[in-house]
């Protein structure tokens, strides 16, 4: 029952964790489109890389999130 | 899109009840349905971006597009005839070709639908802009900033106000818009200063083609008549007479308002998005001007309003057949609505608003999606032709197969024209918007058909992956090394992603493979 129980609360804890992880990838390509408080240059980012690290940090935030719901889908 | 009657939310749900015969409509009814749904904010939003690329040969671009309309029309018919059932280019798909196809059919409905509505709201906030610079000559500029802003709210409220349900449009506002350009022809007949030139030169003719791609938007609401078949009384003959005359009477209307506009506009300079109402205001003066963005104001809102009605229709029917969640189909407690798919469709709306689109991207991407729907109309009368020779057919295209093969080719023409010979950015733009919600579309459907559990591995699988990766590129940063993308990213930060996304992985594959087996 207890071994159950950890179980369940190992996969909202990552379930969770992973959405978070996700909200984030997505909220950071938003501010980095944006330019909000000049954090293209702040996080060293090119014009030229600009387009390829947001589409990494989105599909990564869209797989992200996909996945801890699933988890928590289960729960 | 324009002025079409609101779907009833019972037709996408229940079944094709038969309507009484009084209550059916004959044709004078059937071809007032399609001038209504055609005639609306299209020509507002489109003529002056389709009269910088074909200039003098706006007039034939038009007629162009109308007579590739009519050839699909056609096809609607037999199809109409002889399935007469609710759902339109879906249901035909579908007999024709199976479930791919009729989802591919139905998702391209919708996502024309959605870059219409996107495109109706900035026509508003154009001709709103018109208005008040009248009215108050100073807010124009602020205006221009915010039009998708106001665009967006424009959205918000009707999407509002569709959850508690909207009433129809009555044909009232079709003949008074009907009468403001009748006014418009007549007394800018003998006005003009030039006379244009109705024949496209060859060196223009790049032009024409592309003009007519992005004015094709203006026509294909004439299948509104052949969707309401089941209302009219003896469809096999009034359906086919409905489109012919609706068609001529569109093209001779529209041919006429670019033939005035042309010769009115001359060599002018004017604002591309409010073409109209500076002709308007040349033949009619500044109440000309006001009576069109009065008029464009009012189509503008009637077609977000039927565009939300007629999307939530689209999602509604192919939730129903199980292509989406179940929860899209849900109808509101108090408003016996579909909140939940009226909501969704205006958040998709709303997206393409915040991004920034413009009226001629969203316009040409509307076109875009209708004429690859009229390529499948066409492809379905000669595949249920073949496969289905013995199939009732109260109507038969003329010409056939000349008729259905002509619609194609020209669709398909249509659609390559403004990008390989113009090499228009808006059409560019607007293909690859088109391109990846029709991807997001075809993804929903293969994961649909995957099923959620091996969707469930799938995603693990992906989630590990990225893990690994990212400790990979942890331990890289550790050894001196500098990723081009995202340097300044500290390397504990990897880390900590990686060991979730790997755990994430694990479970789900774990949890994936034991439902599985």
């Amino acid at each position: 029952m207890t071994q159950m129980k950890a179980k369940r609360t190992l996969v909202v804890a990552v379930g969770l964790t992973q959405s978070a992880i996700g909200m984030s990838a997505l909220i950071l390509a938003c501010i980095l489109y944006f330019n909000f408080l000049h954090i293209q240059s702040l996080l060293g980012v090119s014009p030229e890389l600009l387009p390829i690290s947001l589409l990494i940090l989105s599909i990564s935030g869209f797989f992200s999130i996909t996945g801890g719901f699933f988890l928590l889908h289960e729960h | 899109m324009g002025f079409s009657s609101s779907t009833n939310i019972k037709e996408l749900i229940g079944a094709d009840a038969q309507l009484k015969k009084g209550e059916k409509h004959g044709l004078f009814g059937a071809i007032m349905i399609g001038l209504g749904s055609a005639i609306g904010f299209e020509i507002f939003g489109q003529l002056g971006y389709a009269y910088s690329l074909a200039q003098g040969g706006m007039v034939f671009a038009l007629f162009l597009g109308g007579l590739i309309c009519l050839l699909t029309m056609f096809s609607y018919s037999e199809l109409c005839a002889a399935l007469p059932v609710r759902g339109g280019e879906y249901s035909y798909a579908k007999a024709a070709f199976g479930g791919f196809t009729a989802f591919m059919a139905g998702g391209l409905r919708w996502l024309s639908s959605i870059f219409g509505a996107a495109f109706a709201a900035i026509v508003f906030t154009q001709q709103l802009s018109y208005l008040l610079m009248i009215l108050f000559p100073l807010d124009q500029n602020q205006m221009l900033v915010y039009t998708n802003l106001i665009a967006a709210i424009l959205i918000f409220i009707l999407g509002a106000l569709s959850v508690r349900g909207v009433k129809e449009i009555t044909t009232l506002l079709v003949v008074a818009f009907l009468a403001i350009f009748i006014l418009f022809i007549v007394s800018g007949f003998g006005q003009g200063q030039v006379v244009p030139e109705v024949l496209p030169r060859f060196e223009g003719i790049s032009g024409v083609f592309a003009a007519t791609a992005y004015t094709f938007i203006m026509f294909v609401g004439v299948r509104a008549t052949v969707v309401a078949a089941p209302e009219t009384e003896n469809p096999e003959k009034n359906i086919p007479k409905a489109i012919f005359l609706s068609m001529i009477l569109l093209i001779a209307l529209y041919c006429t308002v670019a033939y005035v506009t042309t010769s009115v506009v001359g060599q002018e300079d004017f604002v591309e998005s409010t073409l109209l109402n500076f002709a308007a205001e040349k033949t009619l003066g500044l109440l000309g001007g006001v009576l069109v963005a009065i008029g464009g104001m009012v189509a503008s809102i009637s077609s977000v309003s039927t565009a939300i009605t007629v999307q939530s229709s689209i999602v509604c029917g192919m939730s129903r057949d199980g292509y989406f969640p179940k929860v899209l189909m849900k109808l509101h407690g108090r408003f016996g609505t579909p909140h939940v798919a009226v909501i969704v469709n205006s958040l998709f709306i709303l997206l393409f608003l915040i991004l920034g689109a413009g009226a001629v991207g969203l316009g040409y991407a509307a076109s875009f999606a209708s004429i690859l729907v009229f390529a499948l109309v066409n492809l379905s009368v000669i595949k249920l032709r073949e496969s289905k020779p013995r199939l009732e057919r109260p109507l038969k295209a003329p010409f056939y197969p000349i008729t259905p093969i002509i619609g194609i080719s020209m669709s398909l023409m249509l659609l390559a024209v403004p990008v390989l010979l113009e090499g228009d950015v808006n059409a560019e733009s607007a293909i690859l918007w088109s391109l990846s919600l029709m991807g997001l579309v075809l993804a929903t459907y293969h994961l649909r058909m995957v099923g959620f559990h091996r969707l469930r591995v799938a995603l693990g699988g992906i989630s590990l992956g990225m893990g690994f990766f990212a400790a990979l590129f942890a331990c890289l940063m550790e050894k001196g090394f500098k990723p081009l993308i995202l340097p300044q990213v500290p390397p504990y930060m990897l880390v900590f992603v990686s060991i979730v996304s790997i755990l994430a992985g694990v479970l789900n594959i774990l949890i994936g493979m034991r439902k599985l087996f």
